[in-house]
């Protein structure tokens, strides 16, 4: 007796631990190259942020690309063909990674470059101050100031923007460059034009997908720029942008707008506006895309395309000594 | 944020305020220590203490359809009390474990995706002895409040990298006790030695399930634009946000305990747990697994 209660209390045991195959539903884990495509697509069309906007047509994509999509095909073939549709999406912000290989779009590639680093590196900024992520100096014999951040992924410190900004404070301008700039961390922004805000300004709005039809999105939530108690310039700013200025740096550039003292001036950046959002495939690949979208103060969305500068200036390379967008913002704040 | 504020707050009060009062409550039950071969009298303790190894599994379908599994490292500590008629138990543990993606075999390529585990529990359960079995094991009914907080990065899941959740849950407790306790000179002897000590033994099942489960997860798009405050906005904020509390889901404890007392200083504990957790939020399910061996000592101040 004492042994068929034992052997019952254990029977019980064992079963309730069982039952966790039950309530787990099974497991989804698939090399298959169907499972992965219908997966792939599926998570693109509840959560992607920009099917409206850029007018992309994701069941004809689904259909077209289905067709090319075998049991027998091979990994490789399998890559190309979902990283082929995701660059239907025409945005940098959408990548497949793969152990092999990584998907990107690059929008840059079909514009002209504005910027070359040895000519600033030759016959601008000859002996260089580095404090933190800022190159800079003086340029046009001390009055104008040179502050170069060349990618959103270096971390921004208020103890090096304080040198920076102390060091410039006679100056009668300011030139910011985050030409090539492709993005990284966006709290870094706030830390950077806080420096250049005289008062607390609302500089955008954001939006995130949050339902199954295309254009289901949250109410836009504000993004605010507070004034920095501390050291700031208040002074005339260039920013310079171009193509390559992309994510952070479009963002960044888009909340210039919301300041008086700040104008953008190259070529119009290259998007990347919304927050992208990873995740992984039933083979274990991984993957990202925009879920949200960044909107300026009239509710406008042209983020995704690129902000457009307040004066286009080109970059000449047939004369790789001057850099052209350098000597327009110097002209523009002797004046 | 205020999630976190308020578990950290509740997990150092419970840390300072727990042992004072429920060692004062049971001092006045301490002269049942080995005066007669009473079953539980072996869990009279002022705290346990223990470490434990666990297999974790869980999968978080906002971000991958794939288990995630590995080992897991647990330290707990608690505060039992045990009465005549009743059987209280507040503990406390926090884990952090390394578990990785079980990712199908390729023909040709491996993925690797690992990640790390953090989470901290609460749990408090109070049962009342009942006369079921009365003859043969002591039975306990009662409930259990539990709560837990889940801290995951994954880095390869990029911006999606941070999974935070929590759990608040007030379980159904049931709890049998069987005393195999053995007096000094009974028995068999053991090749030539006899037993000189009393030793007390009790195995011991528990299971809790959840009545009233709830649980924090995250919103549509799991990650999103939340309000940015310039360089005032928290990042921890800032990751919170756009998570929802739910009404739904399961959770489960079981464990089997076997408790030796054979010095009367302490005691040792072996457990054995299994827990699961499912929630499926708003949007997008969780699921937990975990298969725990732990060996806890109750001691005493002294």
């Amino acid at each position: 007796m004492k042994l068929f209660k034992l052997i019952l209390a254990c029977s019980f045991f064992v079963s309730l631990v069982g039952c966790e195959k039950i309530l787990l539903e099974k497991d989804l884990a698939s090399t298959s190259p169907r499972d992965n495509f219908e997966y792939l697509w599926e998570e693109a069309d509840k959560k992607y942020s920009y099917f409206e906007l850029k007018n992309i047509n994701w069941d004809a994509i689904k259909l077209r690309y289905s067709d090319s999509i075998s049991d027998g095909m091979s990994e490789q073939d399998l890559f190309r063909v979902l990283a082929s549709m995701l660059n239907e999406l025409r945005d940098d912000h959408t990548n497949l990674f793969s152990p092999f290989n990584v998907s990107q779009y690059y929008v840059a590639i079909n514009y002209p470059k504005s910027f070359l680093e040895r000519t600033l590196d030759e016959y601008y900024l000859v002996n260089p101050n580095y404090t933190g992520a800022f190159k800079h100096g003086f340029l046009d014999s001390g009055r104008v100031a040179y502050v170069r951040y060349s990618s959103f992924l270096s971390e921004v410190k208020n103890e090096d923007l304080d040198i920076v900004l102390s060091k410039y404070s006679n100056t009668k301008g300011m030139i910011f460059d985050i030409r090539e700039n492709g993005g990284g961390n966006v709290f870094n922004i706030p830390i950077i034009l806080e420096r250049f805000a005289s008062e607390r300004t609302l500089a955008a709005y954001s939006i995130t997908r949050n339902g199954e039809n295309r254009n289901d999105f949250s109410e836009p939530v504000p993004f605010y720029l507070n004034k920095y108690d501390g050291i700031i310039y208040n002074k005339p700013v260039i920013v310079l942008c171009d193509r390559g200025s992309y994510s952070a740096g479009t963002f960044f550039s888009l909340l210039t707008k919301a300041f008086d003292n700040i104008k953008l001036m190259g070529d119009t950046t290259g998007g990347g506006g919304g927050l992208p959002n990873g995740g992984q495939l039933p083979n274990g690949w991984t993957y990202r895309f925009s879920v949200t979208q960044i909107l300026d103060l009239n509710y406008e969305n042209f983020a995704e395309s690129g902000v457009s500068p307040d004066e286009a200036v080109s970059f000449n390379w047939n004369d790789l000594t001057r850099d052209e967008i350098i000597d327009r913002a110097i002209i523009e704040l002797n004046q | 944020m205020f999630l976190l504020k308020f578990y950290f707050r509740l997990l150092i009060l419970a840390a300072l305020v727990s042992p004072k009062v429920l060692a004062a409550k049971q001092r006045d039950s301490d002269s049942l220590i080995g005066a007669e071969r009473v079953p539980f009298s072996i869990y009279f303790a002022d705290y346990f203490s223990g470490v434990s190894y666990s297999n974790i599994s869980f999968r978080d379908f906002a971000t991958s359809p794939l288990f995630y599994r590995g080992p897991a490292l647990d330290l707990s500590m608690g505060w039992p009390v045990v009465q005549e008629n009743s059987y209280r138990e507040f503990g406390m543990n926090a884990l952090f474990g390394l578990p990785s993606a079980v990712v199908p075999e390729n023909s040709q390529f491996e993925v690797k995706s690992p990640g790390r585990f953090f989470f901290g529990n609460l749990n408090y359960s109070y049962l009342r002895k009942t006369n079921l079995l009365h003859s043969h094991a002591l039975v306990y009914l009662g409930l259990t409040a539990a709560s837990r907080f889940h801290f995951r990065i994954n880095r390869a899941l990029g911006n999606n990298g941070t999974g935070v959740e929590a759990f608040f849950n007030f379980m159904a407790s049931g709890r049998l006790e069987k005393d195999f306790s053995r007096k000094s000179g009974e028995g068999k002897s053991w090749l030539l030695f006899k037993r000189k000590n009393d030793v007390f033994r009790t195995l011991a099942y528990q299971l809790n399930v959840g009545l009233i489960n709830f649980n924090y997860r995250p919103g549509y798009a799991y990650g999103g634009f939340s309000e940015f405050d310039g360089s005032n906005t928290n990042g921890l904020q800032f990751l919170l946000d756009g998570h929802f509390w739910s009404l739904n889901g399961i959770r489960v404890q079981s464990r089997v305990e076997w408790i030796i007392n054979k010095k009367k200083k302490y005691s040792n504990r072996w457990i054995y747990s299994w827990e699961l957790i499912t929630a499926p939020g708003k949007f997008e399910k969780f699921q937990f697994v975990s298969h725990t061996f732990t060996y806890s000592m109750l001691l005493f101040k002294k």
